[in-house]
């Protein structure tokens, strides 16, 4: 029993420094805006918005960090929801270009777990036309993992 | 029986203690990742109705039409030739529509020689093609070209002279503004 009770210590103590290294995620702007907006007939002008992300591998434990995108709530407007596929993101590494999937999350990139930190942006835009004009308003969320 | 409590007990704690480690091992004794930190954030796309025109030339220039008369008043109306395609090119396009798109011409300024001597516009008229009507231009500033539930139109305009009044010789100039529109 005595054994056992020093692997839990041992394992609890792992699990607290573990969470206790959790490092913040930064993401800037918190609205990201992308106009589809008129030009001549040779095609719409498509405005772009960076997205820009940064967070320290320092502190966190195993050799590889994956980050993942994923829908919360889908760009939608009055008039109804905006087809994923026309959303998409161009990247450089350590990201990755990307569209976004209904119901199953993206990875945006991943590198190895060195100490340094991890810097990019993923430039959004539309691609083609949504079906009716107006304002789709949509929710995303970016996840961070550590992997062994 | 004491002996099986004591099997029972040990049994539970050694479960309940690889439930424990099981649910709650470190990142780097586990084969699945272990979410670090997560950050939402919103998303919008703003789309506008998106409506096309072009009257003549592809490009900035503006093309123009020239009526060589050299025939009398009545004696019959006088073909334009255009810098550009012949007959003038009329492509309206509505990537998003909803309702009618509207093809309006304002020829509210006379063509002038520069010494005052004025042409009314209403002295020029066109034959249309691919869903362009024909007509003659009002003078006015408002002139409904064509309205259609359309969403693209690609047609032509061959402009002809009418040669009815009688005006003193000279290069007359003038500009005819078109304007596309929907609700």
């Amino acid at each position: 029993m005595n054994a056992l009770l020093v692997v839990l210590i041992a394992v609890g103590i792992g699990c607290l420094s573990s969470y206790a290294s959790a490092q913040n995620l930064d993401v800037f702007p918190e609205t990201v805006r992308v106009e589809v907006a008129a030009a001549g007939l040779e095609g719409p002008a498509r405005a772009e918005q960076d997205l820009i992300i940064r967070f320290e591998t320092a502190g966190m434990q195993g050799s590889t960090w994956r980050l993942w995108l994923e829908m919360v709530a889908p760009p939608q407007s009055q008039e109804g929801t905006l087809p994923l596929e026309l959303l998409t993101w161009q990247a450089r590494r350590p990201f990755i270009s990307g569209t976004l999937l209904p119901n199953e999350r993206v990875l945006v990139g991943e590198g190895p777990i060195d100490g340094r930190p991890v810097s990019g942006r993923l430039i959004w835009s539309v691609q083609g036309q949504p079906p009716r004009p107006g304002s789709y308003i949509g929710r995303l969320q970016l996840i961070l993992e550590e992997w062994p | 029986m004491r002996g099986l409590g004591s099997v029972f007990r040990r049994a539970v704690v050694l479960t309940a203690a690889l439930l424990f480690i099981g649910v709650n091992l470190p990142p780097c004794l586990r084969a699945q990742g272990h979410v670090v930190d997560q950050k939402q954030f919103d998303i919008v796309i703003q789309s506008a109705n998106v409506l096309r025109l072009r009257v003549g030339s592809t490009g900035s220039q503006v093309d123009r039409v020239t009526f060589q008369v050299g025939i009398p008043p009545g004696a019959g109306s006088v073909q334009g030739v255009s810098s550009g395609p012949n007959p003038v090119p009329v492509v309206a396009e509505a990537v998003q529509l909803s309702g009618q798109m509207r093809l309006t011409a304002d020829s509210s300024t006379p063509l002038g020689d520069g010494s005052g001597n004025q042409i009314p516009f209403t002295e020029i008229g066109w034959t249309g093609g691919g869903g362009v009507p024909s007509g003659l231009f009002s003078g006015s500033s408002n002139q409904l070209i064509l309205a259609t539930s359309q969403s693209s139109i690609s047609g032509s305009m061959a402009f002809f002279y009418s040669n009815v009044g009688s005006y003193p010789a000279g290069v007359y100039t003038g500009r005819v503004t078109y304007t596309l529109s929907s609700p």
